[in-house]
């Protein structure tokens, strides 16, 4: 049995290359922001994809605080609280970075799917 | 040829199946809590360790803090609160060991940082407005601000003994914003250990101490000031505390001034000068003590910072201009496109 190597070994060894050349843009080269937990008074709502642009409720202890949610960033719209604190927080779009309404007991987390920072000094 | 292409092809699932193994990490040992106290979100990372041992450690952290939101509440009803009625009645008051013990830990900052970190602050902060859960809307009257300041309270004021407090000065108002998140968060961290926990976060609204490591040093951000976004970033080291005291976290806008909840205790006034204000330090309190004091002193605080023990400090000025000790040079890395202009001053 001959066992040089053969065209055949280029070729798989070609096709190899060019696989993981692929798979590494496909599998680690991530968007900074991927998506956005929501916790309403201590547990975890919904986690929602930061891909489209979109706008919804959600209802806290107080009422409903209305969030946007576009690619990449979340932020509030509006919230039954009385200072605003959290819609003059304005957007946020990097994975560890929140936005709250501590009286209506709602917070925005993003999460990077990569997880730059473990945490935000803010 | 041909043949032997085909004859090698039975390689490729065997490739395909290692690669894609390869890009499926393993799910990082990484545990969460996170729950509202002290006015902030409180959230706790806990790494390489599992839930089991992790959950009643978490439960008592989490009553702790919750404990600490009641009785250190600086407006609403709370143990800090009776004490602040009774000690302005002119009263003796007794006083519980845990909060003596944080009373003269307190002071000692107090005094080490030339009574810029001021706890007895308590009634100009509501003068201020800033005694509530809503913002202000107008700047205290000048005549106010002046009244305060003429009998100017200080923790000196407040004698501790054999479990009782008194106040020589009526005005004295105990407030301990500028310190009780750092204090529970040493608190946390303590827990943690006891449980044998050593690689974790606590993080009390952004600011935190961090023990130990993930499978990298823990990265923290650090808020830009004036963007949204990162301004830059530290990877701790072993057992680090870092705080921010920033003009953005509560404030409010009179006649298009920024007036915010840094007070100065020796003006009366928002204190000028500091958009933001890092400090790393091992222990909690004192990195949250020194933030504080560090922003008050303006561009004094290389001084301050020498007098309160403190090596790594970031300082962000308004127009956006940075500057760092040394030391924290060392440690940092700017995140943002443009690197902004550093200058670097040394402690005396």
């Amino acid at each position: 049995m001959n066992t040089g190597i053969r065209a055949g070994d280029f070729l798989v060894a070609g096709l190899a290359l060019v696989l993981v050349g692929w798979s590494y843009v496909h599998f680690w080269h991530s968007e900074p922001a991927a998506s956005l937990e929501v916790w309403v008074d201590g547990a975890r709502h919904a986690s929602l994809p930061l891909i489209e642009s979109r706008t919804l409720a959600i209802e806290g202890v107080l009422g409903a605080s209305r969030i946007e949610l576009a690619p990449g960033r979340a932020r509030f719209l509006a919230s039954p609280c009385e200072s605003k604190r959290c819609v003059h927080t304005g957007w946020i779009d990097q994975g560890g970075m929140v936005a709250a309404c501590l009286p209506n007991r709602v917070s925005l987390h993003v999460q990077g799917r990569d997880r730059r920072y473990d945490a935000i000094n803010l | 040829m041909t043949a032997e292409i085909r004859k090698r092809l039975y390689l490729l699932p065997v490739l395909i199946a290692v690669l894609l193994a390869a890009c499926q990490p393993a799910e990082p040992p990484l545990i969460e809590r996170r729950f509202i106290a002290l006015g902030t979100i409180i959230d706790i990372s806990l790494y390489g360790i599992d839930a089991e041992r992790a959950d009643p450690v978490l439960a008592a952290i989490e009553r702790d803090f919750h404990r600490l939101h009641h009785d250190w509440h600086a407006w609403e009803e709370s143990r800090l609160t009776t004490l602040n009625t009774t000690l302005q009645q002119g009263k003796r008051a007794p006083v519980p060991a845990g909060l003596a013990a944080v009373l003269e830990q307190a002071r000692g900052l107090n005094r080490s940082s030339g009574g810029l970190f001021e706890p007895a602050i308590g009634g100009l902060m509501a003068l201020w407005g800033f005694h509530g859960n809503d913002l202000p809307g107008k700047v205290p009257e000048a005549d106010a601000i002046a009244a305060w300041l003429a009998e100017r309270p200080r923790m000196n004021d407040l004698e501790l003994e054999g479990g009782h407090a008194r106040s020589t000065n009526p005005r004295l108002q105990l407030d301990l914003g500028a310190f009780a998140k750092g204090v529970a968060v040493d608190r946390a961290i303590d827990r943690l250990r006891d449980a044998g926990i050593g690689n974790a976060i606590v993080n009390a609204g952004g600011d935190l101490r961090a023990i130990g490591a993930r499978e990298r040093p823990w990265r923290i951000g650090i808020r830009h000031p004036r963007a949204p976004g990162v301004l830059a970033s530290i990877e701790t080291q072993g057992d680090e505390s870092i705080f921010t005291s920033g003009d953005y976290e509560r404030y409010f806008e009179a006649e298009g001034k920024r007036y915010h909840h840094i007070i100065d205790p020796r003006n009366g006034y928002p204190a000028r000068g500091t958009a933001s204000l890092t400090v790393i330090h091992s222990e909690a309190a004192v990195a949250d003590a020194a933030a504080t004091a560090l922003f008050v002193a303006g561009d004094a605080w290389p001084q301050t910072a020498a007098d309160m023990g403190i090596e790594r400090v970031m300082r962000v000025r308004p127009d956006g201009t940075v500057e760092l000790s040394p030391a924290m040079a060392e440690r940092i890395r700017f995140e943002t496109d443009i690197e902004p202009e550093v200058t670097l001053r040394g402690l005396p």
